[in-house]
């Protein structure tokens, strides 16, 4: 039943602005679905090419990186490295029938809360669109 | 992961001031206490103060409970106050876990019977997680109170007298054969009375006679190495003699170059720099009369051929124009792009100028220059009150046209960009830690920047820079020791490969690859006992735990002590 | 070194159809110091395959391994009780690698999951270019350090051909003339006279395969 499909998203928040945001959605007391996972990163560049693919292979529906803005991180590249990993993973999933749409960053601030959950929400409804991964 | 048997969980409940008791009723504690290795079930009105949670501390000691989880709002919420517990008398804060039920659960879930479910699940996974958790301890070596400023001009000099009022041993380098640097060639401030000299001649005399700071001038910068708490910065006098000065901290202070502008039309006399024209108005104006006693009419300042972002010509100018207009009754005009008025006062300056009739004239074309009997003639298409495409070009005749010098990154950037690992921005300029945050910081712990080096600015923003230096680097030498949480990345020699990626990518060089493994991939044995081989080795007190190391490892030879792959797996999974 | 990179996985996943249960076998040497083979890299590709089966409906079962060096006899009988309880083998070591595995197991079929490239220096973080096409006889003492044999497009070994054109290889792509960089480092060390010795054709034999795979033996390290 597509109604009642819930895409189970997992977002990598960065420690320094992804995270910070996601607080505020809270205390903006804006919505976000239940079926989000937050994990809480130091930076984005410890986000591991092998956690994004694990996340999607234990179930996840789409997977979301939040990150600093580009040179912004206070480890200097952490973001990028995450961006570029995200893009050596986006030609794995092509490779292997996975739709891109799955794995996507967002830079953002820490006073970002609404764009955190404007973010989450989008990729919300694409991911329903798209449906349930196809690998699960 | 350990068995179940060996984890002892405590579960605290913060109820936040009462905004989650509404979650937290008693079929949710006895879902909480019912969960997998949970021994102890205590709850809180307001875990966040440092009080309560020394309290609960003291609870949990005597309890059987080896871990805990705190079910409350925001992680961030309660670290502060983890740190600062005393290691030795209780739990070690790595042993603690945040499950953020309230931003992640009760605020962003409108439907309460919903948000009790999303709590159990966050909980039930911050437990297992749990199991994973291992004390980290932390460590602290000893530092001397002393500290190098490099760079003898006046930011080095500010620094090292802010250090030595704070009875730090200062040792001041300077490349020149005495103390000062450029800053002599300023004539008057822009916004206050006195003349730059006497306050100079008074730095420089408070520098030589203070018994804290050891001045070491004609020393050529040949190298640096070391880190926090033994820096060695390698220098040579005019003879060639190398020696090494030490000091816990370095704050790197040697300015920037400057590139006189004389190519082409503006080797011509009548072009001169900001330095020559401060000069000019130094002697009272005498020299702005030529030899047959006619003086020079007219003046004009040219800005942004140069230097576009750098806001000092911009601050001189319109200094020395208040100056032409007030003492000595010259027309001056000033030809630039934008005026650069982001300077505590500059704002009134500037209205003073236009007031006293300086006129500025702005450009978008660099302005034409053609020399017109001994005069310089500059043309120029004034941009900001173009209408309907008017063309509003000027022709100015000056008697004296005043073009900036370039600033340019010191020569010494590069090399110690190179031997500190310092990233240089685009310019070439060393870059700061944090633009907003940390500005006189580096990414090298113990080493500050300050002035023309990190980006050329005026006086007083360097001289503030110079003082924020200093403080950083009282802050970090006044306790007289350092203590770092081992919470960083870990490598595992047996495991490294020696790539090389990990010192590539570490954005606080706080990797090197020493001799100190027992065995690596090449070993085949026959090797002797003692023999080491090369292995990536994290230094703790450089390393700021953000983990782009693990992630990039090819080998999986690094952990992430307070965050491991374990962590993260359990977290990804449903 | 000698670098490689990953076949593309849908040409893996090829290759791989009839089987329901592999091992994944890495190589901590080499093809790990290039990222294309380390424990990571089995990790990623291991997680890759799983979910490409598991959407066309046909699970597949990976135990996963990662040897010191699989060019070396010992370090891959490590993977033994693995090999045993699997229908095939993918290793991501180089195609040293890949044979050792294969020769180890003999009776089980042994797929590569790399292309084994060239031996070549690391130029920056995540860039790797050729240096060394193992010739079999260097003549690095002549052409000043850089080797024409493996930089040169067209291999010459005794001074550039017409399409050298300020500092630049014909072929274009900014590839750099071989022999342009082997006149300014000999003028730079002062050895410019290296430029009219000759080099002679190489040998058969020791330069190429027609006796075989080249061996080398040293009398005095057999056991």
């Amino acid at each position: 039943m597509v109604e009642s499909f819930s895409p189970r998203i997992v977002a990598f928040c960065c420690d320094k602005s992804g995270y910070v945001a996601a607080d505020m959605v809270g205390k903006l007391r804006l919505s976000l679905p239940e079926s989000l996972d937050i994990v809480r990163v130091p930076c984005a560049g410890r986000i591991d090419a092998l956690h994004l693919l694990q996340a999607l292979e234990k179930g996840a529906d789409g997977v979301l990186i939040f990150a600093c803005h580009e040179e912004n991180c206070q480890s200097l590249t952490g973001n990028i490295r995450a961006k570029a990993r995200m893009g050596y993973l986006h030609g794995i999933m092509e490779r292997i029938g996975l739709e891109k749409e799955r794995l996507d960053l967002c830079n953002l601030a820490t006073n970002n809360g609404a764009k955190f959950a404007e973010t989450v929400l989008q990729k919300f409804d694409e991911l329903k669109k798209l449906g349930p991964s196809p690998v699960e | 992961m350990r068995s179940s048997k060996e984890c002892r969980i405590a579960i605290v409940i913060d109820h936040c001031e009462g905004t989650l008791s509404h979650i937290f009723d008693e079929a949710m504690v006895r879902y909480f206490s019912g969960l997998p290795c949970v021994v102890s079930c205590y709850q809180d009105d307001n875990l966040s103060s440092p009080r309560r949670l020394e309290k609960l501390v003291a609870k949990l000691r005597k309890g059987k409970a080896d871990r805990a989880v705190i079910v409350g709002g925001s992680p961030k919420r309660y670290e502060a106050s983890f740190r600062r517990l005393d290691l030795g008398t209780g739990f070690n804060p790595y042993m603690f876990l945040v499950a953020n039920v309230r931003e992640q659960a009760v605020w962003t879930i409108p439907d309460v019977e919903r948000a009790k479910e999303k709590t159990k699940t966050i909980v039930a996974k911050r437990i297992r997680e749990a199991t994973c958790l291992s004390p980290i301890g932390e460590e602290k070596f000893e530092l001397s109170k002393n500290a190098i400023v490099l760079g003898g001009g006046v930011v080095g000099m500010r620094a090292a007298l802010a250090l030595a009022d704070a009875n730090i041993q200062v040792t001041l380098l300077s490349r020149a054969k005495d103390i000062g640097g450029k800053a002599i060639q300023l004539t008057h401030f822009y916004d206050r009375p006195g003349e730059v000299s006497s306050w100079f001649k008074d730095q420089v005399k408070k520098v030589k006679k203070h018994p804290n700071i050891a001045v070491k001038t004609s020393v050529e910068l040949k190298g640096l190495e070391g880190s926090l708490g033994d820096y060695r910065v390698k220098v040579e006098d005019p003879s060639g003699k190398r020696r090494e000065v030490e000091g816990s901290a370095v704050i790197l202070a040697m300015g920037n170059d400057v590139i006189p502008n004389t190519e082409g039309i503006f080797g011509h006399q009548r072009f001169i720099s900001p330095p020559q024209m401060e000069a000019m108005l130094a002697d009272g104006g005498k020299s702005l009369v030529t030899d047959k006693e006619r003086p020079l009419q007219t003046v004009t300042f040219i800005l942004d051929l140069v230097n576009e972002t750098i806001k000092i010509d911009s601050a001189n100018a319109i200094k020395n124009a208040i100056l032409l207009r007030e003492n000595h009754d010259r027309a001056v005009y000033v030809i630039c792009r934008d005026v650069k008025v982001s300077l505590d006062g500059m704002e009134k300056q500037y209205r003073k100028a236009r007031e006293m009739g300086v006129i500025f004239i702005k450009y978008d074309d660099p302005p034409k220059f053609s020399l017109v009997n001994g005069q310089i003639n500059v043309e120029v298409k004034e941009v900001s009150i173009q209408m309907r495409g008017d063309d509003y070009s000027l022709s100015i005749l000056s008697d004296l046209v005043v073009v900036s010098e370039r600033f340019v990154p010191s020569k010494d950037n590069q090399m110690l960009a190179d031997v500190l690992g310092i990233p240089l921005a685009e310019e070439g300029f060393l870059m700061d830690e944090n633009p907003q945050f940390a500005r006189v910081r580096t990414n090298r712990r113990g080493v500050f920047i300050a002035g023309g080096c990190r980006y050329p600015q005026t006086l007083d923003e360097s001289l503030v820079e110079a003082e924020a230096a200093a403080a950083g680097v009282t802050e970090l030498l006044s306790q007289g020791f350092f203590g770092y949480d081992l919470a960083v990345a870990e490598i595992d020699p047996a495991k490294c490969a020696a790539c090389l990626t990990c010192p590539r990518v570490c954005p606080h060089s706080a990797i090197v690859v020493e001799r100190y493994a027992e065995g690596n991939v090449y070993v085949t044995g026959g090797y002797e006992k003692d023999f080491r081989w090369k292995a990536a080795r994290v230094l703790p007190m450089q390393c700021y735990g953000c983990g782009i190391c693990v992630s990039s490892c090819p080998t999986k030879a690094i952990t992430l002590k307070h965050l491991t792959d374990d962590e993260i797996s359990l977290q990804v999974g449903v | 070194m000698i670098k490689a990179e990953q076949k593309p996985v849908d040409e893996i996943l090829d290759f791989l159809k009839p089987h329901r249960k592999i091992l994944l076998a890495g190589c901590n040497a080499c093809v790990a110091v290039c990222h294309a083979g380390g424990e990571k890299e089995v990790g990623i590709l291991s997680s890759a395959l799983k979910m490409a089966r598991k959407k066309a409906g046909q699970k597949i079962e990976i135990l996963e391994d990662c040897s010191t060096r699989q060019c070396e006899p010992e370090f891959v009988q490590e993977l033994k009780e693995k090999a045993e309880e699997v229908e095939a083998v993918l290793s991501i070591a180089c195609g040293v690698g890949v044979q050792t595995v294969a020769r180890m197991f003999s009776d089980i079929p042994v797929y590569p999951g790399l292309n084994t490239t060239f031996m070549g220096e690391t130029d920056e973080l995540g860039v790797w270019i050729e240096r060394c096409q193992a010739c079999g006889n260097c003549v690095l003492h002549v052409t000043g350090g850089v080797c024409p044999v493996a930089r040169c497009a067209k291999q010459l070994l005794n001074g550039p051909c017409g399409g050298s054109q300020d500092g630049e290889c014909e072929i274009g792509n900014d590839v750099p003339c071989a022999w342009q960089q082997i006149y300014d480092r000999l003028k730079t060390i002062g050895q410019l006279h290296r430029m009219e010795e000759i080099i002679p054709v190489k040998k058969w034999g020791r330069e190429s395969r027609d006796k075989g795979p080249r061996t080398i033996s040293r009398e005095d390290l057999k056991l």
